[in-house]
């Protein structure tokens, strides 16, 4: 039996004859900044708490790979307080999301499970509570400096890159990160990190552009991608409703 | 052979074309009216909804093999209207017999045109709740959470309110809440977010709503509203319910229940107060 810790949330694995166990836990405090991986630890040690999930196998393969990923929907992300952004401006927002635990099993290969590492609220993103997007909601504000945000062993941090062009100051009270098209990198000095997004809002204001950089960061230099994206960016996702990147204009 | 018999095959050999060409028309007319029913499933696979679907098939259907058999009748020689004056008075008949259900019938084509409900919709009417199984030509299906079959008239459906529970993607839990007179009252508001806080299933945004309903007779009521996706509407309600019975207990706010003070007024005798030791005492 192995146990994961990874921020807030524990994971055991127990092997048994022709199935898999996998005992979750989430815990309260979510600024955790342990990380301990594969541990070997016996049944008594499982939290009575822990929520089981069984997998059977048909054949006794023996290994099992534990992944990061990010997550499978938007990201929404609030600065400290809502800021402007005067026209003309370039600003990097830093912001983290949560990423995702992915459980294989080989041979053959056998995806178990895909759970968060901490299950991040649900929220809802567009101009009305007709027209939207399901999205998860950040427990963790963007911040301009680098420095200022916290780092946790279960966040990826994506540099937000947004320009300005149009003739009026924007008002930046959330912003959308679709993490579903980012790729995971892991930089060497530690952390995990995702390419630079780019969310241009056009000179008419009502229309915004995204544009996803080609590899890791300039802040994770020499960082290795752990995880492609989920979903590959179509060629139309570059220019859409302003809306739909920033929340109501 | 003589004239007689000959004459008499060649009556028995038009009558037989006469015939076959009503038989093949009647045939030509069940594959037209197939063609057509497959067109339809095809073509409008995208555009139409598949109740609508199969009204437009049904419609296709009996219209081509009316006329089919029609003309079939016309090659056997039956005398049309005749048949079309009859038909009328059966028509009259069978009207005032059947009201309910052409009404039915109507009120099902509108239903149908209208996209009012889809199979699958959570439905309710009328008191019923459950999943719209079939919109059919006379009546909905319903069957509800207990899984009972409930059968609706489209008539019913028509005239009557239908409230479509899972339409949007969203939903808004409404939690009628009463906490004593003697509790801090921003202290019951800030435990109440931070419940719905730290419940992942409650939207960050729309974010939670907190209105002061009015001072009851033992509690001042409030109506705690928070959002959920349509599909965790019901674990979110229980959820909630839970964690707040949870989170007051744990910070002393009281749910009250009733109270009455009685008083006995000036004419009355004191109520009698007996005094109970403790044991040990």
């Amino acid at each position: 039996m192995r146990r994961w810790n990874i921020g807030p949330s524990a994971v055991w694995v127990e092997r048994r004859e022709f199935e898999w166990r996998l005992h979750r836990l989430e815990r309260p405090a979510g600024d955790d900044t342990e990380i301990e991986a594969a541990t070997i630890c016996n049944a008594d040690e499982i939290d009575p708490d822990a929520t089981l999930d069984r997998f059977a196998v048909g054949s006794n393969g023996m290994n099992l790979t534990v992944s990061a990923l990010l997550a499978d929907r938007p990201v929404v992300v609030r600065p400290e307080t809502p800021l402007y952004v005067p026209s003309g401006e370039d600003v990097t927002l830093y912001v983290s999301t949560p990423i995702w635990l992915r459980f294989e099993v080989a041979p053959p290969n056998r995806l178990l499970a895909e759970r968060p590492a901490l299950r991040p609220s649900d929220t809802w993103f567009g101009p009305s509570t007709l027209v939207g997007e399901l999205c998860y909601a950040s427990r963790t504000s963007g911040r301009l400096k680098l420095a200022e945000l916290p780092r946790r062993p279960h966040r990826a941090i994506t540099p937000m890159r947004i320009r300005n062009l149009a003739k009026d100051a924007l008002l930046l009270q959330r912003v959308k990160v679709p993490v579903q098209y980012l790729t995971l990198y892991h930089s060497p000095s530690g952390g995990l990190w995702t390419q630079m997004a780019t969310a241009l809002r056009e000179q008419d204001g009502d229309l915004a552009a995204l544009q996803l950089g080609r590899r890791a960061p300039a802040e994770a230099a020499g960082a290795k991608q752990i995880a492609a994206p989920r979903q590959q960016a179509e060629s139309h996702l570059a220019l859409r409703a302003f809306t739909r990147l920033f929340g109501s204009a | 052979m003589n004239l007689q018999a000959w004459t008499l095959a060649l009556v028995a050999s038009e009558a037989l074309g006469v015939w076959l060409r009503a038989v093949l028309l009647v045939l030509g007319g069940i594959l037209l009216a197939r063609a057509a029913r497959f067109t339809v499933r095809r073509g409008f696979a995208r555009t139409l909804s598949a109740q609508q679907r199969v009204m437009l098939e049904r419609a296709l259907t009996y219209t081509i093999l009316t006329l089919f058999v029609v003309s079939a009748l016309r090659q056997l020689g039956f005398n049309l209207g005749v048949l079309i004056g009859a038909a009328g008075i059966v028509t009259v008949a069978i009207g005032f017999a059947s009201q309910t259900s052409a009404s039915n019938l109507i009120s099902g084509l509108f239903l149908t045109l209208e996209n009012a409900v889809a199979v699958g919709d959570v439905i309710r009417v009328e008191g019923v709740t459950g999943e719209v199984l079939s919109v059919d030509l006379l009546s909905t299906k319903v069957r509800t959470f207990d899984n009972l079959l409930v059968r609706i008239p489209n008539e019913t459906m028509v005239k009557t309110q239908i409230t479509n529970l899972n339409r949007f993607p969203i939903r808004r839990v409404d939690l009628q809440i009463g906490v004593a007179y003697k509790q801090d009252l921003e202290q019951v508001q800030r435990v109440l977010f931070e419940v719905a806080d730290r419940n992942p299933l409650s939207l960050e945004e729309p974010a939670p709503l907190l209105i002061a309903q009015g001072f009851g007779e033992s509690s001042v009521d409030y109506q705690f509203s928070v959002w959920a996706k349509s599909e965790n509407f019901l674990e979110l309600r229980n959820g909630m319910q839970h964690q707040i019975k949870d989170a007051f207990d744990a910070n002393g706010i009281e749910i009250p229940f009733p109270h009455r003070t009685i008083y006995t007024g000036s004419v009355t005798e004191p109520l009698p107060v007996r005094l109970v030791e403790e044991a040990g005492k």
